[in-house]
């Protein structure tokens, strides 16, 4: 080798760098430096975002929305960030302009209200878009005290065009979840809210050909769970396994004393017997128990480990149930069957949240409670104390717990709703026959892993991603089940900020979104275009007539309207062409 | 390791550096290493080019190809196939060949400039100077560099390449600064670093004038095999994600193929980056591995 | 001698409290609290303080440090945040996972290396040598993750020879097996990644012994004993090879502790429940008190390694005093 083949090489690599630098000139768009109606320029501008790890989807529609606002001369940039980052950015700091985030979970949307209104723009609390809005805020804060269901589903669509109309928040597309099972070893399975894993589903299940050796329902999960102890856990990894052990939870677990149906939002008894009878006046409720349900350890049931469960909370002040207490100013067991609930306030949380809480075992809790009290931090050691051993009166006891690689549960040959039948709503009915005789959920370090032990039989059922869809159709052993995420992806704005503070500007990118394109692309034909806050899959609440911002538009009539909305609220260009 | 006490031919007309790059020609090593380089080299300044044809469709980051419908493997529009959204697959390939060039061969300049400056001052300064800067080598080299990386990256909550390139700088130097140290802490034993001192010369200038050029050649050598260590680090660390998520990398390509699902069925999506990262670390540590039989005369055959 | 080892024990000391201080001031500096992994829409903000608060993360910096060093001494790394468990408790859980997998695979590979590179010092200028480097070099510098996945791929599943990933098989240890049984099932998991491990790093102990070899062939001894008219063979393992050995042990010791260290990528790639993959996830999950224990382990366990390498070294060669 010789100095004249480094010289070339040297001038190779200034060639390459030279060109790289080449490469990233902006191309040249028809409308260029955005003038605000204030006379300024617009300031650049970041579209926040989870990094791809985090979220693939999400990190995605930021780079394509930077993309198509620039056409209108927008100066923005995609930016991601690990979650715990963007969480402190836009929930605490409140430091930023737009970003991309997730929304939903509740079959009651009492986000609607939170996330909204005026009283939670202080430091933590959750309208980070500092979206303002009197008349909004009245009508949520009624909203919430209206018991009767259809007046509150109207109150609930108005709700809903407020912010379609405002945008503070542009609602952008919710995922299909794909399952899918081994058809060989189980059949039956419930597609409902919560897909082929959900409770329901595991409980009515039964094994192909009656075999009783392929008694072990193999599940596939990707987290393991943290704790196993119901007031601790914020994850919902950990509460699809300690759902099928212990009694109600903290988002809307189908095996509290009431349960919503999916379809209406009513309320369906499951531990309690009976319809909740309350009283306006005096503004009570009466509860009534179902007889004869047993805790794990065959002891029953009462009136009062609910009364015990509710007092322990509001004593330790445990965070993720503060909601549920709230409201509740006393509550009385009138005998070992009767509840009777005091409350401070009209507010339906008592319906959708206090009906579907976690009850705890008296028994159990009380030495907890004790050791608790005597302790420095009694809350936190309430919330962090580990549980060897879960006491619930589910379909399932905890068996073994092998950190790293399994959680076994095993049947409760006594659970009350054993062969019971469930009347799960607009008239349907499920029989729990409980064939399952264990659970065995796996932890798997990635999906892929998963995906491919689903395919060698390794496990009966897991999500899989789209990318396996046609290796699973292909395969006649496998069932894939599409269900409707509860969440949706959204746009919020910092509404404090301008331009962002300015509804036509915030209506006129609306416009320049093609979520058809996300559907189509991104998620390959597995989602749902969302055009209202509440997914869609919400049926009860959720607003079907809201506005679709242009629907099936092409990017150039999209660019037009945009132009022409922003034209009349006084914004100009510098270039136009 | 200590003392790569070299011998070249110090009676020849010819510098230090010249006569490694005549042995440099006839190494094996060498020249398949040079060889593969230059293949990249030649990716990376295309890639620009390649992008050029068709910005809406070929560019790495945002470039779509509206007519494809999932992730397809090679074809002639595509070379490499797309990956699911319709991306083409080889101008990322060859954009990420310029990310690993640039942030391979700016952390090794970098990192190898500053461990050589540190050497040969704590070398030939002693004292003091040496005592604290060598503790502080040994507290970087303790740290795990690949998980102290991933915190760091944690930390920052956004990542660039530029934080990437700076963390990698840093955690880097110690190896090269404590080879330079020993050897100059031999060098400033022998006579003539002893005969310019007693003529007067100034220190710094002993050290730019008279040592700097004959630890040189191990510098050369830890410049190459530091690149390898870079490219490494950078490829894990967009692996597990924590790259700079702006920019399309080799790491960060094969980081997509498993979010997306696509690493048991897109062979020609999985195959490629990984390739090329092993690949281009591969040619870097051969040159290095080259050199150092030259830098080494006890490696030299019998 | 003694004075040289209360040196350096000293000297240990203050690197580990230098770099669990780094550590801790690291995490307080983060953008990012982990408090916001726990936020659930149905949280308050009076509950978000409250959970800040069980943290300890509403204490002014400098308190907290005190704290955090105070436990420290009493060999308390706290709780994780995410699980609650004595963070003690879940490293020493996964650092065991690690060691099984990483020693065992260091070992092999040290004994594949040594015995290759010995060959291959001796052929000097041959094919095979040149072969012989290349390989391994070619293995070293290949990207961890990928190598995993190609055997995955090849091995797992496509000749389905060896399971996926992961420790253990579930379905057969909920049966209560025979220990015989558990090993066979433990050693079936560990066969792959293991090949990996060994094929990625024989490369380096090759190259290591093989120059040291070639140093250690030109010395003044190994001259007198071909004099003398000795067997090649004799002047082969017992001459050259014994003191060539002596670079070796200390990075024998050195990459024992790296491997450690580096078993991240390993470990995602083949759900090994490992201390490499709990810092991935645990960075992600902001888990501080989980992090830095793991850290404080790691960073003690390479800096005992580098001491006794050093001790080895010293005992070794006699040439070396202190």
């Amino acid at each position: 080798m010789k100095l004249r083949q480094f010289i070339c090489i040297a001038m190779i690599f200034a060639f390459s760098m030279l060109c790289t630098i080449l490469g990233h000139i902006p191309q040249a768009q028809a409308y260029q430096g955005l003038i605000l109606p204030s006379g300024e320029k617009m300031a650049p501008m970041e579209l926040l975002t989870l990094t791809p790890g985090a979220d693939p989807t999400l990190n995605q529609e930021a780079v394509f929305i930077a993309e198509w606002w620039k056409k209108i001369g927008i100066p923005v940039t995609a930016k991601a960030m690990e979650k715990g980052a963007l969480v402190k950015k836009i929930f605490w700091a409140r430091d930023y302009d737009a970003t991309i985030w997730y929304l939903g979970g509740e079959r009651f949307p009492s986000y609607m209200q939170y996330y909204f209104s005026e009283a939670e723009i202080y430091e933590y609390g959750w309208n980070f878009m500092q979206y303002k809005n009197p008349k909004y805020d009245k009508l949520s804060s009624d909203w919430l005290t209206l018991l009767d269901r259809t007046k509150a589903q109207q109150s609930a669509f108005n709700l809903q065009k407020i912010i379609a109309d405002e945008n503070p928040q542009i609602p952008l597309i919710s995922d299909t979840q794909l399952t899918a099972y081994n058809n060989t070893r189980w059949k039956n399975w419930i597609n409902q809210y919560g897909g082929p894993q959900s409770f329901d589903s595991i409980c009515a299940i039964d094994p192909v050909g009656g075999d009783t050796a392929k008694d072990i329902l193999k599940i596939g999960i990707l987290k393991e769970p943290d704790i196993l102890n119901p007031l601790g856990t914020g994850f919902s990894d950990t509460w699809t396994i300690i759902n099928n052990i212990y009694n109600g939870g903290m988002w809307n677990q189908p095996t509290a004393l009431y349960r919503i149906a999916p379809g209406s939002g009513e309320l369906i008894p499951f531990l309690a017997d009976g319809e909740l009878k309350y009283d306006n006046a005096a503004n009570t409720a009466i509860v009534k128990l179902k007889k004869g349900i047993k805790w794990h350890d065959g002891t029953k049931l009462t009136a009062a480990d609910i009364k015990f469960t509710i007092d322990l909370i509001k004593e330790f002040k445990v965070p993720n149930y503060k909601d549920c207490v709230d409201i509740i100013d006393k509550i009385e067991a009138l005998d070992d069957y009767t509840l009777k609930y005091h409350l401070t306030k009209k507010n339906v949380n008592f319906y959708n949240k206090t009906m579907m809480m976690i009850i705890l075992q008296k028994q159990k809790w009380s030495v907890i409670a004790k050791e608790a009290k005597a302790k420095e931090d009694p809350t936190k050691y309430i919330s962090q104390y580990q549980i060897k051993n879960p006491m619930g009166a589910g379909p399932f006891k905890f068996a073994d717990w092998k950190k790293g690689s399994y959680i076994l549960l095993e049947k409760n040959s006594d659970w009350f709703f054993k062969d019971y039948t469930m009347p799960i709503g607009t008239g349907g009915t499920l029989k729990f026959d409980l064939k399952v005789d264990k659970i065995l959920f796996k932890f798997y370090a990635s999906s892929e892993l998963r995906t491919l032990a689903l395919k060698n039989g390794d496990i009966d059922v897991c999500s899989i991603p789209i990318a396996s869809m046609d290796d699973f159709k292909a395969d006649k052993k496998m069932t894939i089940v599409e269900w409707g995420n509860d969440w949706t992806d959204f746009i919020g704005f910092n509404c404090s900020k301008a331009p962002f503070n300015d509804p036509a500007f915030r209506k006129a990118v609306h416009y320049l979104i093609d979520k058809d394109f996300f559907v189509e692309k991104l998620q390959q034909g597995y989602a749902v275009p969302q055009h209202s806050v509440i997914p869609a899959v919400n049926q009860f609440w959720s607003d079907p007539k809201c506005p679709t911002y242009g629907a099936g538009w092409s990017m150039k009539k999209r660019i037009k309207k945009a132009v022409k909305i922003l034209k009349k609220a006084g914004y100009t260009w510098e270039s136009e062409n | 390791m200590e003392t790569l006490n070299y011998t070249l031919d110090k009676t020849e007309k010819k510098s230090l550096i010249r006569q490694i790059w005549d042995l440099a020609g006839r190494s094996t090593f060498i020249k398949l290493g040079v060889f593969i380089m230059l293949i990249f080299g030649g990716m990376a300044v295309l890639s620009p080019i390649w992008i050029q044809i068709n910005p809406a469709i070929y560019d790495p980051i945002i470039g779509v190809d509206l007519s494809v419908n999932g992730s397809v493997g090679p074809s002639f529009k595509h070379p490499l196939g797309t990956d699911d959204i319709g991306k083409d697959l080889f101008s990322q390939l060859l954009r990420g060949s310029q990310v690993a060039f640039i942030l391979g061969i700016m952390v090794s300049l970098i990192s190898t400039t500053l461990g050589t400056t540190i050497g040969l001052f704590a070398g030939y300064y002693g004292k003091i100077s040496d005592t604290l800067l060598m503790r502080l080598a040994d507290i970087i080299l303790t740290v795990p560099i690949l998980p102290l990386l991933i915190v760091i990256s944690g930390i920052f909550g956004t990542q660039s390449n530029w934080i990437i390139l700076l963390i990698l700088s840093f955690t880097f130097w110690p190896v090269t600064a404590r080879v330079i140290r020993a050897q100059t802490l031999s060098l400033r034993e022998r006579p003539f670093i002893e005969s310019a001192k007693v003529s007067g010369i100034s220190n710094t200038r002993i050290i730019v004038k008279h040592l700097a050029p004959n630890v040189l050649p191990i510098a050369f050598y830890y410049l190459t095999v530091t690149v390898t260590g870079a490219i490494l680090v950078e490829a894990g660390l967009s692996f597990l994600g924590f790259g700079d998520p702006s920019n399309m990398s080799w790491g960060m390509m094969l980081q997509w193929c498993f979010v997306k699902g696509y690493v048991f069925k897109a062979p020609y999506w999985m195959i490629p980056p990984g390739l090329c990262i092993s690949l281009l670390s591969f040619s870097f540590y051969l040159i290095g591995v080259g050199l150092e039989e030259i830098v080494n005369p006890r490696l030299k055959k019998r | 001698m003694g004075k040289y080892i209360i040196g350096r024990i000293v000297q240990i000391i203050i690197t580990f409290f230098i770099v669990i201080s780094i550590i801790f001031l690291m995490f307080r500096v983060m953008p990012s609290d982990p408090s916001s992994f726990l936020l659930t829409p149905s949280m308050t903000a009076e509950a978000k303080q409250t959970i800040r608060k069980q943290f300890g993360l509403d204490e002014p910096i400098a308190v907290q440090y005190v704290i955090y060093l105070k436990n420290f001494i009493h060999g308390d790394f706290g709780n994780s945040f995410y699980s609650g468990r004595p963070v003690m408790s879940i490293i020493m859980e996964k650092m065991l996972n690690t060691i099984f997998l990483s020693t065992t695979a260091v070992i092999l590979s040290y004994l594949i290396g040594i015995f290759i590179g010995k060959a291959i010092a001796w052929k000097r200028g041959s094919k095979a040598e040149k072969f012989f480097v290349i390989l391994g070099l070619w293995f070293y510098t290949t990207f961890t993750p990928w190598l995993g996945i190609m055997f995955l791929w090849i091995f797992a599943f496509k000749l389905k020879w060896f399971p996926l990933g992961g420790m253990i098989t579930p379905e057969k240890w909920i049966f209560d097996p025979s220990l015989f049984e558990k090993i066979c099932d433990l050693g079936h998991h560990l066969i792959l990644p293991l090949i990996t491990y060994v094929v990625l790093w024989f490369g380096s102990y090759l190259l290591l012994m093989r120059n040291s070899m070639l140093e250690t062939l030109k010395e003044d001894y190994i001259l007198t004993a071909r004099a003398k008219g000795l067997k090649e063979k004799v002047i082969k393992n017992r001459h050259a090879a014994r003191n060539a050995m002596l670079p070796i042990v200390t990075a024998f010791a050195i990459s024992i502790s790296f491997s450690i260290a580096g078993a991240v990528l390993i470990e995602t790639i083949f759900s090994w429940p490992g201390i490499g993959r709990t810092i991935v996830e645990a960075t992600l999950r902001q888990d501080y008190p989980l992090v830095q224990g793991a850290f404080a382990v790691i960073t003690m366990v390479v800096l005992l390694a580098n001491f006794a390498a050093d001790i080895a070294y010293s005992y070794l060669d006699p040439r070396i005093t202190y």
